[in-house]
């Protein structure tokens, strides 16, 4: 048998930090639904499994509730199975009682209820949904008993974190990765976690189709999974089905030459125009290259979709040209020298020594630096 | 610079021409009076340096004299260089202008104005002012003393150059304090001008205002979400509890437990009836027992009482005689004692007859001693009542009253001053008698002695024996006809008082006072008997008293027989025996009272006793009449029989119904019982419908969370929290940047305005160090605070003081020092310009002022000091050159001295 496993798809999550970006992200997620229906029909798929997760919190409003299911209705030879995360748990007159009182295509499945459920005539789908936002229990422990058909495939479905196996996930969910094992599964589909990971031969994290954080991971991914027959190894292959892709880079900086190359390397990205970069810089600059620096970056967030810059660690130290440039001598000198001493002054808080820095720098554009005053 | 002459003409007051002389080096005084024109030479001063010699101001006009047809000319005379030169100018009429310079002409018109600017070392520019260099600086008008010297930019410069040849430049000062302008611009839409809050409108204020807003909105969304969470709870719990009680098992079951319960409580009270049914049955054949028991014994009763009532009558019966033979004696017995008694009665009143008797004669006892008694007080009214009667004849016969005899006084008086007066007046009657002829004159009737003299008040008589007869009359005058009237009216008086003289009426007035005292005295002794009014009718009383005495004492013989009243001692042996026979009636009397009272109580008590006997004994008739009524003799023992059978068989139907009642007992449940399984079906009633309340209220709940729920929902609650907490975020970091930024340009404005002041002070260093010896000749000790362009910002002593906050005497005072340190500092560089002071240190008390000439004194050392006043008093300890005014028309004047013409 063979489907697609995809998970949060976090729909209506909001991107208030990219300002008037945000609706492009927004618009993204449902794309990245869209995608999954082609990647289906590509593929032969019949069935995508959902591990949860598909809504970003429980009340979206009519808009956002309906907006994925319109995507799924376009694809209606596939059938969408739906599983309740800890974001969209199933509770009464919660999100999933909306979408069965609008009512929904045949195609589309909900899953709000531990019980199997056949998706072919030898294929089972034994569903845990969430019906809380953390569950102290293993809601998964149900599939060790729930009964089957002999030689049908039984797939889980199921939403939270896999106990001993990091704690990247948000849910409190426990799962414990000896399920596929214990109940017999052929395949256990898990969401929760917004990267594509292998538990085991027989459960993967699928990942997000389009991500949503810096951190996590880069592209949008969906896993195909191809299971020749029950007790057999299942075959995954990820899958892209994302439209921007999420990259961080930490960047030690220590002179013009590292700016340039920085530049240079970024650029050499592809698709710039659908990256997002979350830049954390360090290192020691003087006073003409950071400003250099300030000038880069505004060209750097033209060119991607969204540039973030943490320039947190990273140290502004003036050279003796710097200083000259605000004055050989005189009252700006003193106090450009006395600016040095304040951030290099170990006795100094972190915060007062930054400020300090960025005084300094600022007196520089002020009075030496024409190209600073611009990129600042 | 040193001033050596000023001229004028056409200037001010000055119509002709006047000149200053005496301009020195050092100080230099010119003390006149107001309106001298002191502060118009000063302007003309200024003029000629200044002014184009073409120039027509207003200041200009102002300055020359009014109505004067000459030009207003000035003339200077000034040492520069090592060289003298003379500026004059003449303005508005035929302006001109020359400078010599050495005595030789160097340049004329223009030329002039410009060479004078070049040797000062000024430069005509756009908008220059009249004031430039270190004249505007040095040179204060009047009444601009008060204010700081306000350094223009000729003299800034010289004054720069001066301390940058000390100690350098400013470096970057000024462009310092374009950062800190920029810095401050910057800042200022940021932060209020305190620094203390944001501006509202500004970029902080906005940032903050946006965190505020959103955080806000994520608070009001979150107790949105909070609430749909809580709804969500709420409506699950519901729901839950919605199924327990809508499961049919237990609804069923609770049913049956109720049918059941039903059932039980039914047989339960069927039983209890039963049971009371018994219990009925027992008490009814309970009750038929009694009855017949209470009948068989009311018979029982019955044959007893009526035995018992027939036994006691004849008892009764038996008694009465002996009864009525007691009661004979009793009455006899009381019948004697009363008769007794009556004897003893009798007696008693013989005694007291006897007794009345005895009191009469005591009473006429008493009454013959007050007989006389009245005897004696009669004879004494009546013996009073005869003075009395005397009195009042005697008075009655003398009819002079005192009022007579006052008035007979005042005739005498009067007649006396009368006579007195006429005396005085009248002709005094002298008369001499011979020897040979006393006897033979009469004067007035009476014979005259040897000699007499009389003032003739009234015709006399002299008679000479038979010879003549001479009639001496007083000439008539009012006082003789007063005198007559007054001796009428006497001689009436005397004769209505029936006296001849008023010694006479004197007389009779005292014996009939001493009448009246008499009579006073009878009074009083008939007052002291009682005796008010007339004495008459007392004696009547008396008399009567007497004789109704002497009635009584007749009577109480009579009545006792005697013939004589008896003695007290009588009396008394009387009376005793009287009381003692009373005494021994009396207790006899008690005694047979006492015992009438005893023996009539013996006699009722019989009478009770027979009377007792005879009611019950009538009562016992009654009664056994009765109840043979009830029960004849003859039915007495068939009755019985009958009740004693009926008694036993009441007996056995009250067994019988305990037995059937306490087997019924055994078997059905209690009270108690029934009560559980009342209480049981009550309760499982009670929880059915709990149970359907329940699950309509929750029906109800379900419905109106589920409404809420889909409303909320469909408001997108969860979606705007996180855009709005997403917003409160970005804004925090938002406002952080805002914030840094903020600190961070106040820590580099802090920066700068630090090295600038560190750099102005050093820069400073040679203003100081000329201005403290000024300044510590009128302030030892004190500093001089100094701001941008040489601006006094404040005086430090034991405290910095704000210079704007000091008193208007301190502030002319430092200004005036300030200018002076100035002015050495720049005599120090070769820059001399004279100081010129008009009508300065106008505050200044004795010790500052002395203080000051000492500090102008300084100043002269190095410089020209001139200073204009008007009080002359005031400033001449402060000596240096005087100046002095010359005009054409005043030579000898010190104050204007002679004039030369000029030119």
């Amino acid at each position: 048998m063979r489907f697609l496993h995809s998970a949060d798809w976090q729909i209506g999550k909001v991107f208030k930090q990219f300002g008037v970006k945000e609706e492009p992200l927004r618009q993204a997620r449902l794309a990245a639904v869209e995608r999954l229906g082609e990647m289906t029909m590509v593929h032969g798929a019949r069935h995508v499994l959902v591990a949860g997760d598909v809504y970003d919190n429980e009340a979206p409003n009519p808009v956002t509730l309906r907006a994925p299911i319109e995507r799924m209705k376009a694809f209606s030879e596939v059938h969408w199975h739906l599983l309740p995360g800890n974001h969209d748990p199933h509770r009464p007159e919660g999100v999933w009682d909306r979408l069965a009182q609008i009512g929904l295509p045949p195609n589309i499945h909900l899953h709000l209820t531990p019980t199997a459920f056949g998706l072919e005539e030898h294929a089972f789908l034994l569903p845990a949904p969430l019906t809380r936002k953390g569950e102290l229990d293993d809601v998964t422990a149900w599939m060790d008993t729930a009964a089957t058909p002999a030689g049908a495939l039984r797939l889980g479905l199921a939403h939270g974190s896999v106990t001993n196996f990091g704690n990247e996930g948000e849910a409190t969910n426990p799962i414990d990765p000896g399920r596929p094992k214990s109940a017999g599964l052929d395949y256990l589909a898990l969401g929760d976690w917004h990267r594509t990971l292998r538990i085991g031969p027989a459960a993967w994290y699928a990942g997000t189709p389009e991500p949503d954080r810096a951190g996590g991971q880069e592209q949008g991914t969906a896993l195909l999974v191809d299971i020749p027959g029950p007790g057999a190894p299942a075959s995954i292959t990820p899958v892209n089905t994302g439209t921007y892709r999420w990259i961080t880079r930490t960047e030690y900086l220590k002179d013009g030459a590292a700016l340039a190359d920085l530049e240079q390397r970024l650029r050499n990205e592809s698709d710039l125009p659908r990256l997002i970069v979350r830049l954390y810089l360090e290192g020691t600059l003087p006073i003409g290259d950071y400003a250099d620096l300030q000038r880069r970056i505004v060209d750097l967030e033209a060119a991607v979709f969204h540039l973030d810059v943490d320039q947190a660690f990273l140290v502004v130290r003036p050279t003796e040209a710097d200083l000259e440039a605000i004055d050989f001598d005189g009252v700006l000198r003193r106090c450009a020298d006395r600016l040095r001493s304040v951030g290099e002054d170990p006795e100094r808080t972190s915060d007062m020594r930054h400020r300090a820095e960025d005084a300094l720098v600022e007196l520089y554009l002020r009075v030496a630096g024409d190209q600073g005053k611009e990129a600042a | 610079m040193i001033i050596r002459n000023l001229a004028v003409e056409g200037i001010g007051r000055f119509t002709t021409a006047a000149h200053v002389d005496g301009f020195d080096q050092g100080v230099n005084v010119l003390a006149a009076g107001n309106e001298v024109g002191k502060s118009t030479l000063f302007k003309a001063i200024r003029t000629c340096l200044f002014c184009r010699h073409d120039s027509k101001t207003q200041d200009i006009r102002d300055l020359a004299s009014d109505g004067s047809q000459l030009p207003a000319t000035v003339q200077l005379t000034f040492d520069q260089n090592g060289r003298i030169y003379a500026i004059r100018k003449s303005f508005l009429r035929s302006p001109s202008a020359s400078l010599t310079e050495d005595g030789r002409e160097i340049a004329r018109f223009k030329q002039a104005d410009e060479a004078v600017w070049d040797i000062l070392g000024l430069r005509p520019g756009s908008g220059r002012t009249l004031d430039d260099g270190a004249f505007g600086l040095l040179w204060v008008g009047q009444g601009a003393s008060f204010t700081a010297p306000i350094v223009g930019a000729g003299a800034s410069n010289l004054l720069n150059a001066a301390i940058e040849s000390e100690v350098g430049a400013l470096v970057g000062g000024e462009r310092a304090r374009q950062v800190l302008e920029a810095l401050n611009r910057e800042l200022r839409l940021y932060l209020t001008n305190s620094e203390q809050h944001p501006k509202t409108d500004g970029p902080l204020g906005r940032a903050i205002a946006e965190v505020e807003r959103w955080r806000i909105a994520e608070g009001e969304h979150q107790a949105k979400l909070a609430a749909l969470e809580a709804q969500f709870g709420e409506l699950a719990e519901y729901r839950r509890r919605h199924r327990e009680l809508t499961d049919p098992g237990a609804i069923e079951e609770l049913t049956q437990e109720l049918v059941s319960a039903r059932s039980d409580l039914a047989d339960a009270r069927a039983a209890d009836q039963e049971i009371r049914r018994c219990e009925a049955e027992k008490t009814a054949a309970w009750r038929a027992l009694e009855s017949a028991a209470q009948r068989l014994a009311q018979h029982r009763e019955l044959t007893e009482r009526l035995d018992a009532n027939r036994e006691a009558e004849a008892a009764f019966a038996s008694d009465v005689p002996q009864l009525l033979g007691r009661e004979h004696e009793a009455r006899a017995g009381v019948a004697r004692t009363q008769e007794q008694i009556a004897g003893v009665e009798k007696a008693v009143q013989t005694l007291s007859r006897r007794e009345q008797q005895l009191e009469k004669l005591v009473a006429a006892t008493i009454r013959a001693q007050r007989q006389d008694e009245l005897a004696r007080q009669l004879k004494t009214i009546e013996q009073a009542a005869t003075e009395l009667r005397d009195s009042d004849a005697r008075l009655s016969q003398i009819r002079i009253t005192p009022q007579m005899v006052e008035d007979l006084d005042a005739f005498d008086r009067e007649i006396a001053s009368l006579d007195a007066q006429l005396s005085a007046a009248a002709a005094q009657l002298a008369v001499e008698v011979k020897p040979e002829a006393i006897g033979q004159v009469r004067i007035g009737g009476n014979p005259a002695m040897a000699r007499y003299s009389a003032p003739v008040l009234a015709p006399v008589q002299i008679t000479v024996a038979e010879m003549a007869v001479i009639t001496v009359t007083p000439a008539a005058h009012q006082r003789h006809e007063k005198r007559q009237e007054l001796d009428h009216e006497r001689s009436e008086l005397l004769k209505a008082a029936d006296v001849n003289s008023v010694a006479g009426a004197h007389a009779l007035l005292s014996k009939r006072r001493d009448l009246e005292a008499e009579r006073k005295a009878v009074l009083m002794q008939l007052k002291a008997l009682k005796v008010e009014g007339d004495p008459e009718a007392a004696i009547g009383k008396l008399k009567l008293a007497v004789a109704e005495t002497e009635a009584a004492i007749a009577a109480a013989l009579t009545g006792t027989q005697r013939q004589r009243l008896p003695t007290a001692r009588e009396i008394e042996e009387e009376s005793v025996a009287l009381s003692q026979e009373r005494t021994a009636l009396e207790a006899r009397r008690d005694n047979l009272e006492e015992a009438r009272g005893q023996q009539q109580e013996a006699l009722e008590t019989v009478l009770g006793e027979r009377s007792g006997i005879e009611s019950k004994l009538e009562l016992l008739c009654k009664n056994i009449a009765a109840d043979l009524v009830l029960c004849p003799d003859a039915e007495r023992v068939a009755r019985h029989t009958a009740l004693v059978a009926e008694v036993a068989s009441a007996e056995s139907a009250h067994q019988t119904a305990a037995a059937m009642l306490d087997a019924l007992r055994l078997t059905a449940p209690d009270q108690a019982e029934i009560e559980r399984r009342r209480t049981r079906c009550e309760r499982l009633e009670q929880a059915l419908e709990n149970r359907n309340d329940e699950v309509r209220q929750l029906e109800r709940d379900i419905g109106r969370l589920t409404g809420q729920i889909q409303t909320a929902g469909g408001e997108g609650v969860g979606e705007a929290l996180t855009a709005a907490r997403e917003q409160r975020v970005l804004a925090e970091r938002d406002c952080a940047r805002v914030q840094e930024r903020v600190s961070m340009l106040q820590l580099l404005r802090d920066t700068v305005v630090e090295c600038l002041t560190e750099g102005r002070d050093h820069y400073y260093v040679p203003v100081r160090r000329h201005l403290r010896p000024f300044l510590h000749d009128l302030f030892p000790g004190a500093e001089l605070e100094l701001g941008d362009g040489f601006a006094i910002t404040g005086v430090k002593r034991e405290r910095t003081e704000a210079f704007a906050r000091l008193s208007d005497g301190t502030q002319e005072q430092i200004a005036v020092l300030v200018r002076l340190a100035m002015g050495a500092m720049l005599a120090e560089k070769g820059e001399a310009a004279p100081i010129i002071l008009d009508d300065a240190l106008v505050y200044c008390d004795d010790d500052r002022i002395q203080r000051m000439f000492d500090a102008l004194s300084r100043a002269g050392k190095h410089q020209q000091i001139i200073v204009l006043t008007c009080r002359l008093r005031s400033f001449g300890p402060l000596g240096g050159h005087t100046l002095r005014v010359r005009t054409a028309l005043c030579n000898d004047d010190p104050a204007v001295g002679p004039i030369r013409k000029l030119g």
